[in-house]
Formats: structure tokens, C-alpha cells, sequence
């Protein structure tokens, strides 16, 4: 293991999200036991990337509201242009401005409606599946080790396991979200629109052909963008 | 020794086995950096990261102490294995606190062990200096955890300028960190000081 062969294949990255093969990671280890610029690279990467998921959560990757920066040199014009400034802004704002907006928050409801309806019929065939007596299912359970995670045992047959997560009462409309991600912390799918239904929790049914053995991170949080883990699960798939 | 600049891992290990007392606090400074960052990164908390160390370099001394250690230029190999094998057993250990939140009825993010007020700062200062689409570019890497094919379809930024927007970023993050870390430490010298 060169540095050349570190740098280009970017391995410290990729060790520190999970991303390297475990022979490799532990090539790694070993490396960095050794090696104090790689060891001082891979704690700064560490924090790099958690302060960069800190600032995620936090929204301070996010988009700046639209503003105008085609004003910004109007205002050095604006004594000399005001009279013609006026009357294009004027047009643009009450009659261009609403019109964009207007076709914006169309097409928001629009995309907004569709995922509400596909995350209904995913929580329907959820809870009508769970009566059936072939669907595994795994109550996740916050207060478990990585020790001991909440395993689920599937067969060739299973084609989906249902996930029962109690929650205290919420208020009307709140809709939440799963993600399951690999050990290798690859998201191996992602649930949204999940309501507490009468039985107090969300139920959810993980589609298990395409997972393979091994233990998952399963992370709640309110099913809006950015929005903070509410809690973390562990989640072991085990085949007969 | 600690006036012939670092001492190597085969004089530390001889020093251990003659009883040089600096022998060990040099096999800690120089070792226990590592053990406790790959504990926390396993663990996630510094409770258990403190453990681990403590115990790792309890079994490292003992070891050496009772001619374990066939090679010296393998201590840190052997540090490692130790320290895996100790993580092992936290990890299973049933007294272990479980680290995750409770369902709470508020929402309370997780926070991240690796996090601390500097990094915080130094993240916020980093992506003042960003242009919006560059945060968009490390919003999708590093948040939303997209495929480059999908980033790059998204917003159309190609591999060099991708490497260069990392690059860019965690550097100014870096410095950004040590300068706000020494100022940190600074302050919390300074009260010490008049003891
Ligand atoms: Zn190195």
C-alpha cells in the first residue's frame, strides 16, 4: 500500500465512509497503525465528513433562497436608469414573478401528491401483508446494542419482511422516513411517507430479496429533506 | 531517550522490558491516538473509546512485560490486533450502554461522537467561502450520498472539478479546525495556569 495507491484510489475517504472492502479497510488499519501523516489524514477526514453530515442536517449545504442578483447592477444604474428600471420591474414583478411562482408550487403539489399516494399503497400492502402468516417481521427496538440487533430469520420464499416501529403519539399529518443502509453504509433503500398508524407505530414493508445477510442500519427521521435522525436501529438479516 | 528526538518501537519495547518507566508513557503518546480514534469509530462513544484504551495498553505492557511480542518492529501491528480484539469484546460486552437515541417525543439528532464545537465552526466557515453550487455539489456527496453519475447528471460538474471542490473544502477545513483547536486549547491553558 502506496501513498501514490492511497491518494489516487481514495482510499481515506473511503475508509472513513465505509466504503472499502473489509480486507481492504483492515490493510488499511494497518497502514495507519504505522504511518503518521495517514493517521493525522484519516482524523481529518473523519470529522471532515461528520461535520459535513453535521451541516447537511443542518441545512447549511442547502440552496440560498432565490434572490435577484440581475438587480444587484441595476441599483449602481439606478440613478441614471431609474425611470426605465421601474417600468421593467414593475413588469417583471407582477406579472412575470407570480407567473413563475405559480407554476413552481403547481408542480410541487403535483410531485408531492404523487410520492404521498405511492407511500400509501407501500404502507397499505404493509399492514395487509402482516396479517399473513409467511411475512417475517422485525419490531426495531431503539435501546439495542449492536450486540444484539433485531434479526429477522427469511427464507428463499420471503419477498419482503415487515418493520414495526412503536412511536409516541404524533401530531396529525406527520409522515416520517426509513433509511436501511448496508454494513458498508451503502443505503440499501429508503421508506418515506410512513404515518403512525392506530396501533401506535409505523409499519413498513422492506422488499429482502435484493438484501443479503448481514446487519443494517435501519435510521428514522421525519420524511422531509435534511431532516434529523430521530433514532437508530440495527437490523439482522439472517437466511435459513 | 526523550532527549534523542521519538524513540523507535524496538527502544520502547526494550525499555518496557528493562523497566524504563518513560519507555511506556512513550508506547502511550505515541500509540493511543490511533487505538482510541479506531475505538470511537467502532463504539461511537468516548466512554467506551476511554475503555478500550485503557485496556488495550494494559494487555500491550503485560504482553511485552511476559516476552509475547516476538518482534519489535511489529508493535504496531500487535497494538492493533490487541485493540481489535478489545473492541470485540466491548462490542458484545452486555454492561455496554446502548449509544443509540430513545424514540423521543421531540426530535433529537443524533450527535456525532467525531463532532466537536471547533469542527462545527470550521464547517460553517469553510462553506461561507463556497459558491452555492459547489455546497450543492458536497450536499449530494457527502449528505445525500448519491452516485457521481447522479451528482454529475444533476448538476453537470465534471471529475476534476469534483476532486478539486473536495480537495478545496476539507484543506480550508483543516486549517480552519487546527486554528480554532489552538485557540481553544489557549483558552482552556489559561485558567490552569494561575493554579
Ligand atoms: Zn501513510
Amino acid at each position: 500500500m502506496t501513498h501514490a495507491d492511497i491518494e489516487n484510489r481514495g482510499t481515506i475517504e473511503a475508509y472513513v465512509r465505509r466504503r472499502l472492502p473489509a480486507s481492504d479497510a483492515a490493510a488499511f488499519e494497518e497502514h495507519y497503525f504505522e504511518c503518521d501523516r495517514c493517521f493525522a489524514d484519516v482524523h481529518a477526514m473523519e470529522r471532515f465528513v461528520a461535520a459535513m453530515t453535521h451541516a447537511g442536517r443542518r441545512g447549511l449545504l442547502d440552496p440560498p433562497p432565490a434572490r435577484f442578483p440581475w438587480l444587484m447592477p441595476a441599483f449602481a444604474l439606478v440613478t441614471a436608469l431609474s425611470l426605465v428600471l421601474a417600468a421593467g420591474l414593475a413588469f417583471l414583478t407582477f406579472v412575470r414573478l407570480p407567473e413563475r411562482e405559480a407554476r413552481l408550487r403547481q408542480a410541487l403539489e403535483q410531485a408531492k401528491a404523487g410520492r404521498d399516494r405511492i407511500a400509501e399503497l407501500d404502507q397499505r400492502s404493509a399492514l395487509d401483508s402482516a396479517p399473513q402468516a409467511n411475512v417475517p417481521v422485525a419490531i426495531l427496538e431503539a435501546s439495542r446494542g449492536p450486540d444484539q440487533p433485531n434479526s429477522v430469520l427469511v427464507d428463499s420464499q420471503t419477498r419482503s419482511v415487515l418493520l414495526w416501529i412503536d412511536i409516541p403519539p404524533q401530531p396529525p399529518g406527520v409522515k416520517f422516513g426509513l433509511a436501511i443502509s448496508a454494513p458498508d453504509g451503502r443505503v440499501a433503500n429508503a421508506i418515506h411517507g410512513l404515518e403512525r398508524n392506530q396501533n401506535g407505530a409505523l409499519a413498513a414493508s422492506l422488499p429482502v430479496a435484493q438484501l443479503a445477510d448481514g446487519s443494517y442500519r435501519v435510521r428514522l427521521s421525519l420524511d422531509q429533506p435534511s431532516a434529523p435522525i430521530l433514532a437508530e436501529y440495527r437490523l439482522a438479516v439472517v437466511r435459513r | 531517550m526523550s532527549d534523542q528526538g521519538p524513540a523507535s518501537d524496538a527502544d520502547l519495547v526494550q525499555g518496557l522490558l528493562n523497566g524504563v518507566d518513560s519507555a511506556g508513557t512513550g508506547l502511550f503518546e505515541k500509540y493511543s491516538g490511533r487505538v482510541y480514534y479506531l475505538a470511537l469509530r467502532e463504539l461511537r462513544s468516548h466512554a467506551d473509546a476511554q475503555d478500550v484504551r485503557s485496556e488495550t495498553f494494559l494487555r500491550v505492557f503485560r504482553a511485552i512485560q511476559n516476552q509475547q511480542l516476538r518482534a519489535p518492529d511489529a508493535l504496531a501491528s500487535f497494538i492493533l490486533g490487541i485493540a481489535r480484539n478489545v473492541i470485540m469484546e466491548t462490542f458484545r460486552s452486555p454492561h455496554r450502554a446502548p449509544h443509540e437515541s430513545e424514540m423521543p417525543d421531540l426530535p433529537a439528532p443524533i450527535e456525532d461522537p467525531m463532532l466537536d464545537e471547533e469542527a462545527r465552526q470550521a464547517i460553517a466557515a469553510t462553506l461561507r467561502r463556497l459558491k452555492p453550487r459547489e455546497r450543492e455539489f458536497l450536499r449530494l456527496h457527502y449528505y445525500e450520498d448519491l452516485p457521481k453519475e447522479e451528482i454529475a447528471r444533476r448538476i453537470g460538474i465534471a471529475e476534476d472539478r469534483v476532486r478539486l471542490i473536495k480537495h478545496r473544502s476539507l484543506k480550508s477545513f483543516r486549517e480552519m479546525y487546527e486554528r480554532l483547536k489552538k485557540i481553544a486549547d489557549t483558552k482552556r491553558g489559561a485558567p490552569s495556569l494561575q493554579v
